[in-house]
């Protein structure tokens, strides 16, 4: 049995473990991937986009059907506020999400920016999140503007779920 | 039911805070065009690839900040700082949004190209840089620059970005960690 830290050091340990939820979250959100999506919640969590309402089962099923019809997702994170109250804790998320979608026909560039409000809990020593409420601060809708890429085949151009190279860690090891 | 951290929790909080400040640093080196930051986050045999082929990331690093000096300013934010960490190796997804303005023959133009940074990272000797570096780039847009700089609210932002060593923050951090 190692023995305990300096209980200060929890703060420090327990809010990376809380952000690192946030990058896998977002992570299986741009790369399809619902296991790990889920894996962030609690069974029991409770989630609310507006759009959906429900546990988390049901949010991953929602999110990943809609995410599935974009070209592309990119969802950038922001400033990570992390207060911590024993085994709860209370997380504000900034996020700016690119999404590339199909408007009438057209390849538009849907941008939804806004914030997380979360309950993170800590059961077994291990924190997860108890509650996400999804509030957007603004969007806009641009038509497509990336003719460059067309002109730039050698780029390296992200993909979903195993297709993406970040998903390819044997191969990534001996590159 | 609490579970007291551990030393292992401990050494692999702190491994990730110091990878995250060596990811951050890149972005200071690109932006600020300075090569002395830029170069210290890269072990000397590292390499990297943005797409074009595997290369020495000095040598990239040198031909990069050249290429950044004739445009009129970039900014790279880096954010969501996923990072693995297993003894002295790890390995890293960073995203990042990179705003770039450029004169033309047709006039100032704007690229916002969006991507992420695969990397594997190396601790040797204490210190922990970048070995291999990927880049991936998820979407960009382009158009003529919208940038504003002498109307309106703009004209009293009178504290501009610049490159290394005019940029206001030049003085305030150290180059070679």
């Amino acid at each position: 049995m190692t023995p305990a830290l300096d209980p200060r050091l929890d703060v420090l340990l327990s809010r990376q473990e809380i952000y690192d939820l946030s990058c896998r979250y977002l992570r299986a959100q741009d790369r399809l991937m619902p296991e790990l999506h889920r894996s962030v919640f609690w069974d029991d969590a409770t989630t609310d986009y507006g759009f959906y309402r429900g546990g988390p089962d049901g949010f991953v099923a929602f999110a990943q059907n809609a995410l599935k019809d974009h070209r592309a997702n990119h969802h950038m994170m922001g400033q990570a506020l992390i207060e911590m109250e024993g085994d709860v804790a209370f997380g504000e998320i900034y996020f700016q999400a690119f999404h590339r979608i199909i408007d009438s026909g057209a390849e538009s560039d849907l941008f939804v920016s806004g914030r997380y409000v979360d309950r993170y809990e800590r059961r077994d020593g291990v924190w997860k999140i108890a509650h996400r409420t999804e509030l957007v601060d603004w969007a806009r809708t641009e038509p497509a503007a990336d003719g460059w890429l067309k002109g730039a085949p050698e780029v390296l151009v992200g993909a979903r779920g195993d297709q993406d190279l970040s998903n390819q860690r044997s191969r990534v090891r001996t590159l | 039911m609490t579970m007291a951290p551990d030393a292992a929790d401990l050494i692999d909080t702190i491994a990730k805070s110091k990878i995250t400040e060596v990811l951050t640093r890149y972005s200071r080196g690109i932006d600020r065009c300075d090569i002395e930051t830029l170069t210290a986050v890269f072990w000397p045999d590292a390499t990297c690839d943005y797409g074009s082929g595997s290369q020495n990331a000095l040598e990239w690093s040198r031909a990069t900040v050249a290429a950044l000096k004739g445009m009129l300013r970039t900014m790279h934010a880096v954010s969501n700082f996923l990072i693995e960490v297993h003894d002295d190796d790890a390995v890293a997804e960073t995203y990042c949004q990179a705003f770039h303005e450029l004169e033309t023959d047709g006039g100032r133009r704007e690229m916002l190209v969006a991507g992420r940074y695969l990397d594997q990272l190396q601790r040797r000797e204490g210190s922990w840089r970048i070995s291999q570096r990927l880049y991936v780039m998820d979407w960009n847009r382009n158009g003529p620059s919208t940038c504003e700089w002498d109307a309106g609210i703009y004209a009293t932002l009178r504290h501009r970005g610049d490159r290394y060593p005019r940029d206001l923050s030049s003085a305030v951090f150290r180059r070679d960690t």
